[in-house]
């Protein structure tokens, strides 16, 4: 008899039970309720006695927030990391792309490879492989953070072109005034080494310094400025050693290993190489 | 209570006390049901956590309370891991029953040995039943919340509620007619007899092994 009664407990009155429904709400089931209320009372006074150690511990954690802002730190460096190698992988391809282009278009590819000019290249091989990798690379890069450290690793490549082309301008503004001397500076070994020696160093910098003439200063001449770098500056590593894992690397170093300068090629590969580096920036 | 969360989050510290104040209680119970007289040391441990990570959290009082009782609860799995010892035993009651008299006050005395003996009932279900009821009832949280706590699914923790207050029914019906019957000495309510009602699981030991 009583215990049919206490199975008599319904769904919907054992929701309104531990839902805190009071006593009387639940008709039938007030020494339950009460119970239940019981159990839920408000605090006894000994119940609160860890107050003071708790308090103690939220102003040590807030003293020392090291925890908490290093998860932060770390979600949004993670974030920053993905960001950049994003970045910094597209930003190296279009330098890559980019700086074959231009590189074809001033006529100075042969002379930086050091190698002879090979002529027999295929213009479309150029073109084609321009766009594809700046479009696939970049985003599958992003998309995946296994290859994070690689994305990092890039960034300082993509940065190096940048600094010799202020090296470039640097040297062209000293060379008027001594010219011999100024290579031997040891702020210059940077750019003689990617030159080659310090003969070759007019030539390096030909091109970087004839779109400095051209540019309108800012970002864009040193995006012009950088590209011709790259390529010259780690003529076997354009691909292999800076991006190992993406896809679209070894397309990317095509280009660089078959020189396409053909004179058909000029106008293209340039127009090709700028767009793709802008939306990515 | 949620804009106090945000405001302990920013390093408020008389949030955190209304924080502390709303949900120690209901923890604490939580916690001597699960671990018996520890229940302080494994609530300042996981106090001491929540204070540690309270930056890195995020949602409302409802899941702030949700929060902590899982992070309750992980540690009071810990110390039942470390220490073999059965989840529940004689010694809750009894450390419950023996608190009121430390203290002074009548009246919280006599809240607290109301609050005791209900504990003390729950205590006499099994465990995830004792659990889903306390989670719901005593920390407040939904059926959701005490799910997630739970690490189950939310009719898994809803049903084994239910029949935890089936059971609490049937032996509030015991009690009462043991009292009428021959009137025990203390008012304590004695443990569960392994008369259970019919249809509802009486296996304490095997729910134990589950846990393992």
């Amino acid at each position: 008899m009583s215990t049919n009664r206490s199975r008599r407990i319904d769904h919907d009155t054992a929701e309104q039970l531990l839902g805190g429904a009071g006593v009387g709400t639940a008709v039938g089931h007030d020494a339950l309720a009460g119970l239940l209320a019981a159990a839920a009372a408000p605090a006894a006074e000994g119940e609160l006695s860890g107050e003071q150690s708790a308090l103690a511990a939220f102003r040590a954690a807030r003293l020392a927030p090291v925890p908490p802002s290093r998860k932060r730190s770390m979600r949004t460096s993670v974030l920053a990391r993905l960001l950049l190698s994003a970045k910094a992988v597209a930003a190296l391809l279009a330098t890559a792309v980019g700086g074959v282009a231009v590189a074809a278009a001033t006529g100075n590819l042969p002379a930086t490879l050091g190698g002879s000019p090979a002529r027999s290249g295929p213009v479309p091989a150029a073109t084609a492989s321009a766009g594809a990798p700046a479009s696939a690379g970049a985003p599958a890069s992003a998309g995946a953070p296994g290859k994070l450290p690689q994305g990092t690793v890039t960034s300082s490549p993509a940065a190096v072109p940048t600094a010799l082309a202020e090296l470039c301008r640097a040297f062209d503004q000293d060379r008027g005034r001594s010219s011999s001397g100024v290579l031997a500076e040891h702020r210059f070994a940077e750019l003689v080494a990617a030159a080659g020696g310090q003969a070759g160093v007019p030539g390096y910098c030909a091109p970087v310094l004839a779109g400095h003439g051209k540019g309108q200063g800012g970002s864009p001449t040193a995006q012009s400025k950088g590209r011709p770098g790259t390529a010259p500056t780690h003529p076997d590593t354009p691909g292999a050693s800076h991006r190992p894992g993406s896809p679209g690397a070894s397309h990317a170093a095509d280009p660089s290993t078959h020189p396409t300068s053909h004179p058909s090629a000029d106008p293209s590969p340039p127009r090709k190489g700028t767009p793709s580096a802008h939306p990515t920036r | 209570m949620s804009d106090q969360v945000r405001a302990a989050q920013q390093g408020d510290e008389a949030a955190f006390r209304t924080l502390f104040r709303a949900v120690q209680p209901g923890l604490l119970r939580y916690l001597t049901v699960l671990v018996g007289e520890d229940a302080e040391d494994v609530a300042s441990e996981a106090w001491l956590q929540i204070t540690r990570d309270l930056g890195s959290f995020s949602g409302d009082f409802d899941g702030f309370r949700g929060w902590a009782a899982t992070i309750g609860r992980n540690r009071a799995m810990d110390l039942l891991r470390s220490r073999r010892r059965q989840p529940r035993s004689s010694v809750p009651v009894e450390s419950l029953l023996d608190r009121p008299s430390a203290e002074d006050t009548e009246g919280a005395a006599l809240a607290t040995v109301g609050t005791a003996e209900a504990l003390a009932l729950i205590a006499g279900l099994s465990r995830d039943q004792a659990e889903a009821v306390l989670l719901r009832v005593v920390m407040e949280l939904d059926a959701d919340e005490a799910a997630r706590v739970l690490g189950k699914r939310a009719g898994a923790v809803r049903m084994a509620a239910h029949r935890g207050l089936r059971k609490l029914a049937s032996l509030l019906e015991q009690q009462e007619a043991g009292r009428r019957g021959n009137a025990r000495g203390g008012g304590r309510p004695k443990p569960p007899e392994n008369n259970f009602a019919p249809g509802v699981t009486p296996t304490t030991v095997s729910t134990l092994k589950d846990m393992r």
